[in-house]
């Protein structure tokens, strides 16, 4: 009875002691990558899109030899091209496509897993104007640059996106097909000028910037009268009338609809008819012609970022864009 | 034979207790109340790599602290493993590999390599920050696994390098290992006193 006993008495005291021996508390292997969070925290998001806003700012207000250098460095896509034309283009006014730097960014959304390239999609105020600005890095030693800067149209809204901190799907400049921007196309179908037959029907044009180039073109064509033929032109990418599908990046929305950045030309056409025998030219308009009066056409082409709200169901809408005058030609 | 056993019995019991409280005892004094775990490294190097083997082994907060000899700019990053290593693969570097006790070093390893590299030029870092003569970050693992790389200005070389956590559940499983260890003595000598205590005869003897 005794060694009984002893024996079950060691047993559990060997038992306890060896478990606590054993026990290195919370001590356990490193969790493995996910490779479908965030690109990037919000955090680091908004001190990146803070550091390259503010560096291309300083870049697209710099003039002399190196500034095309520098202008290079900081912005791609549209950004820089509409950066250039604004440096090569002499124009009175270029308030709204000047780049300046916001005091706070908000980061509305980040490109999802751990691939290449990356792309943030954040906001900010300057002026009273809300700006979406888009940053994209195409590998791990490329830093961000500037892709895209719009002014938000006064009272629009982008639906919610998926968590940032889950980031969201991207379509990157480089994987935009035909259909991404099918938007985008129909949208410069619909304001293009004369007005087509049929409208699409998978674009609304009842947003401010859309309803202005509506109205002015009919105003220009009816102030030439029959002087001349006027005719305006949306052309999808910046590459004149070629599309570049590269000038263009999706994000998804939360509710698996997209906001679309896409560049456009806009090229305005004055054809004088055999009733003028020379049409004087408005004053900016001469400035930028180098000339007062054109004996037979002037063509003024416009570079264009847009951003685009495709719902899931219902008709696209533009929330945001910007025109910058980049070419002037007459005879 | 009963005898011989509870004899060995009581030397093992004897030996496991006296391990236990002493172990206990020791991580008691080395850990503190809280439960902080230091551990340290010279590396003496550019840029020393802590991954996630190292600073994502445990639920708790994690603090670094590195320092430089010369009061010179030294940075830390933290990001995703496969981000940072994409920066620094192929660079001269330090590379924590472990920890251990009891002499509460911070093991490292030089990983060779060609040329300089500056990891604070890239956009990668979930979190950075940057110091004169020193530098410290916590991290709360709640973005877990990362890798943290610590770069000292180009010419000059990262000193020390501290890791720091903190577990209060270390501290109450040094206290019970004490306890447990002193419990086995208790038993040990429980069972020793039995052994020495003179047997009673318990044989009947019959009378006329």
């Amino acid at each position: 009875m005794m060694r009984r006993t002893t024996l079950a008495t060691t047993g559990a005291a060997l038992a306890l002691t060896l478990g606590g021996c054993s026990s290195i508390a919370g001590v356990q292997d490193a969790p493995t990558e996910d490779t479908s969070g965030a690109s990037i925290s919000q955090a680091a998001g908004s001190v990146v899109t803070e550091r390259v806003i503010g560096e291309a700012a300083a870049a697209s207000q710099a003039t002399g030899k190196d500034a095309d250098k520098r202008r290079q460095q900081v912005l791609g896509g549209p950004a820089l091209k509409v950066s250039s034309a604004r440096a090569s283009v002499k124009q009175s006014d270029d308030k709204g496509t000047a780049l300046e730097t916001p005091a706070e960014t908000t980061v509305l959304a980040v490109s999802k897993g751990t691939g290449w390239p990356r792309s943030i999609l954040a906001t900010s105020r300057v002026d009273e104007v809300q700006q979406l600005h888009v940053l994209v890095a195409d590998g791990p030693k490329e830093a961000y640059h500037l892709f895209a800067t719009v002014p938000m149209a006064s009272g629009a809204s982008i639906p919610a996106f998926a968590d940032p901190a889950e980031g969201v799907a991207v379509t990157p400049p480089e994987g935009i097909g035909e259909d991404d921007l099918g938007a985008a196309r129909d949208w410069a179908k619909a304001v293009a000028y004369p007005a087509p037959k049929k409208a699409p029907e998978s674009v609304a044009t009842d947003d401010t910037f859309s309803t202005a180039l509506q109205t002015n073109a009919a105003k220009q064509a009816k102030e030439l009268d029959e002087l001349a033929k006027y005719t305006v032109e949306h052309s999808v990418g910046m590459g004149g009338s070629k599309d570049d599908p590269a000038d263009a990046i999706r994000f998804e929305l939360a509710d698996g609809g997209h906001l679309t950045i896409a560049a456009l030309t806009r090229t305005d056409k004055v054809t004088a008819t055999d009733k003028a025998k020379e049409l004087t030219l408005p004053g900016p308009l001469a400035e930028l012609a180098d000339d007062e009066t054109i004996t037979e056409d002037i063509t003024v082409k416009h570079l264009e970022v847009v951003a685009l709200v495709e719902p899931k169901d219902g008709k696209a809408s533009v929330v945001g864009a910007l025109e910058q005058l980049s070419d002037v030609s007459s005879s | 034979m009963p005898h011989l056993i509870t004899r060995v019995l009581t030397a093992l019991l004897a030996v496991a207790g006296l391990l236990c409280a002493a172990v206990g005892l020791w991580f008691m004094t080395q850990l503190g109340s809280d439960g902080r775990a230091t551990f340290r490294a010279q590396p003496g190097e550019q840029v020393v790599v802590l991954g996630p083997n190292v600073i994502n082994r445990v639920e708790s907060p994690v603090d670094l602290q590195a320092t430089t000899a010369d009061g010179s700019p030294v940075w830390l990053g933290a990001a995703r493993p496969s981000d940072a290593e994409s920066v620094i693969e192929g660079a001269p570097a330090m590379r924590a590999t472990g920890v251990s006790v009891p002499g509460w070093t911070l093991e490292t390893a030089t990983a060779s390599g060609e040329g300089q590299t500056s990891p604070q030029s890239y956009d990668l870092w979930q979190d950075t920050r940057t110091g004169t003569g020193s530098v410290a970050m916590t991290l709360n693992q709640a973005a877990a696994p990362q890798t943290v790389v610590i770069a000292a200005a180009e010419g000059q070389t990262v000193d020390e390098v501290t890791l720091s956590v903190a577990d209060q559940s270390w501290f109450t499983t040094a206290v019970v290992l004490t306890l447990g260890g002193l419990l086995l003595l208790g038993v040990a000598a429980y069972l020793l006193l039995r052994t020495l205590r003179p047997r009673r005869d318990t044989t009947v003897k019959e009378t006329d």
